[in-house]
């Protein structure tokens, strides 16, 4: 079991620097630096809530940063694997199909981490940069508990997103089908809720849309719904109460719960996939 | 060699040419807010950065409003507007400038343009039940441009309850109910103010406008018990005299009765409000 989990992580480690090498990500974190220094411009364009706009800025532009590693490095980096023939060579040693998936995973989470840290410490000293030179009337608050809760929720939802991206990896082959297809299930999360809230109205008085509902119900199992993992309302509110603990530890749990079994399936597949 | 300088040089006039065209055309353009998407399809293009996707509207509709040429006729934009509002306020409630925005640069286009206002507002007074303001805009919505001062002063009594509105809105949600023709709920507010200030200018003004009021109930209560007895309003106030009361009471300086049956309303003549 240890010496499984050092392989795990030396093929972890060996994914992380050959990341930190790669010019493509060394851009992007470029190019996500010189987005979020544009929070110093873009309050500007806001006449009243600016602690708000400001955070949902460096939320979304962290986003969208993890959006690129996943569907450009992320895709690139499993596809590559077997357009290299990295991954023969890799196999080649005593390292078996399943730990090749986890310490991919665990690689790339690790970049994703870093990736993050890094945006989410320069963002947290952008948001207190505004806040000290507007008054507190335009930016009421910011917590440091909330920010991390904010960020957690970010980096589950990114969590997720690479797992569902190795899944596809290991059942079809080459980068850019498996760019579309995940792009598409990006797609499907983002509209299931509306979706759901749609088909919830009319579901109260008419009985074929109550079965629809149901049915995007268990849809939601497979297609989750990020906006569960979306604290950075939170952040301004005036109110300043944290979500329930109950509601925490299910949204949470269910996040460890679906990575989990989105590699057990990830595994699976690479140890039935002929690679030849 | 010269052959290709020459056609290089023809392409180049050729394309600044264009471009000197489209640049001239697009000076004569007025700014215009296209029909925009419903909230639906923006939420899910956006997903996670649905908030930053509609403050991003909100900045592409204020640059709009400043962009307008003076003179440009409110009714070409109005429609589309609301809609941006309506649209922004759906994607991210919690974004105050929205409201602020909306209320200033459209309730003051006709009645059409102030209900899509409200109906704004309230998505925001829904999202932020501890904020003073959105309230107020609604009620100063539905007493200045709609002529509904009962329902505007409803709003305001409900909105001194919330923590930190200030004092001034139960007392000119007094005023407002006496002008709906709720002068009865208008004198109970007064005293309820009265009993919770502490400030002895404010005291004294408070019980000047109480006997106000009381006089204005005295001939409220009269109308009412002519409606009783003769199963219709009278034509006018001094019908009330003398089988009713024996005269009509002077109200006070400032204040003045109107009649338009059944309403009585009590109404502060050289006053906006």
């Amino acid at each position: 079991m240890v010496s499984a989990i050092n392989r795990i992580f030396a093929l972890a480690w060996l994914t992380v620097l050959d990341g930190l090498r790669s010019h493509a990500l060394l851009g992007l974190v470029f190019l996500s630096i010189s987005a979020q220094a544009g929070g110093l411009l873009f309050f500007d364009f806001i006449s009243r809530d600016v602690g708000r706009a400001s955070s949902d800025f460096i939320f979304s532009i962290s986003w969208f940063s993890g959006f690129l590693f996943l569907f450009f490095h992320a895709v690139k980096v499993v596809a590559w694997d077997e357009d290299r023939n990295v991954i023969y060579n890799l196999l080649a040693r005593p390292i078996s199909r399943a730990e090749y998936v986890l310490g991919i995973f665990f690689g790339l989470a690790l970049l994703m981490l870093f990736l993050n840290l890094l945006l989410g410490s320069l963002g947290w000293l952008t948001l207190v940069w505004i806040k000290s030179n507007v008054t507190p009337e335009y930016f009421g608050h910011l917590s440091p508990g909330f920010y991390l809760l904010s960020w957690a929720g970010l980096f589950a939802m990114e969590l997720m997103m690479l797992s569902v991206i190795l899944l596809f990896s290991g059942l079809i082959r080459g980068s850019f089908p498996v760019l579309l297809i995940s792009i598409s299930f990006y797609a499907i999360c983002s509209g299931m809720p509306v979706v759901r809230e749609s088909f919830s109205q009319q579901a109260v008085s008419d009985t074929g849309s109550h079965v629809s509902a149901r049915l995007l119900q268990i849809m939601t199992a497979v297609f989750p719904d990020f906006s569960r993992l979306d604290f950075k309302n939170l952040l301004m509110s005036s109110a300043q109460i944290w979500p329930d603990l109950t509601t925490l530890l299910v949204n949470f749990g269910l996040t460890v719960g679906y990575i989990t079994l989105s590699l057990w399936f990830a595994c699976a597949v690479y140890n039935r996939r002929d690679l030849q | 060699m010269i052959g290709k300088i020459i056609v290089f040089i023809s392409i180049l006039l050729v394309y600044l040419s264009a471009f000197s065209i489209q640049e001239r055309q697009s000076q004569y353009m007025e700014p215009y807010l296209t029909q925009i998407l419903p909230a639906k399809a923006h939420k899910i293009t956006a997903g996670y950065m649905v908030q930053l996707w509609a403050e991003m509207l909100y900045i592409k509709t204020t640059v709009f409003l400043g962009g307008r040429k003076p003179g440009q006729d409110p009714q070409s934009y109005v429609e589309n507007l609301a809609e941006h509002f309506s649209v922004i306020a759906t994607l991210h409630p919690g974004f105050i400038d929205t409201y602020f925005m909306c209320e200033s640069s459209l309730s003051s286009h006709g009645s059409d343009s102030v209900k899509k206002v409200n109906v704004v507002l309230e998505k925001g007074i829904a999202e932020k039940p501890d904020n003073w303001i959105l309230p107020f805009f609604n009620a100063f919505n539905l007493f200045y441009y709609l002529d509904e001062p009962a329902e505007a002063a409803e709003i305001l009594y409900k909105t001194t309850q919330i923590p930190g509105a200030p004092v001034w809105l139960g007392h000119l949600a007094s005023f407002l109910s006496a002008k709906g023709g709720n002068i009865y709920a208008g004198l109970i507010w007064l005293k309820a103010m009265l009993a919770a200030e502490k400030d002895e200018m404010i005291q004294e003004r408070y019980k000047k406008e109480i006997v106000v009021f009381e006089n204005a109930v005295q001939v409220q209560q009269a109308v009412q018990e002519y409606s009783d007895l003769y199963n219709h309003p009278p034509k006018e106030l001094n019908d009330l005299v003398p089988d009713i009361i024996p005269e009509i009471p002077k109200i006070g300086e400032g204040f003045s009765l109107s009649w338009e049956p059944p309403v009585l309303s009590l109404i502060r003549p050289n006053a906006k409000l």
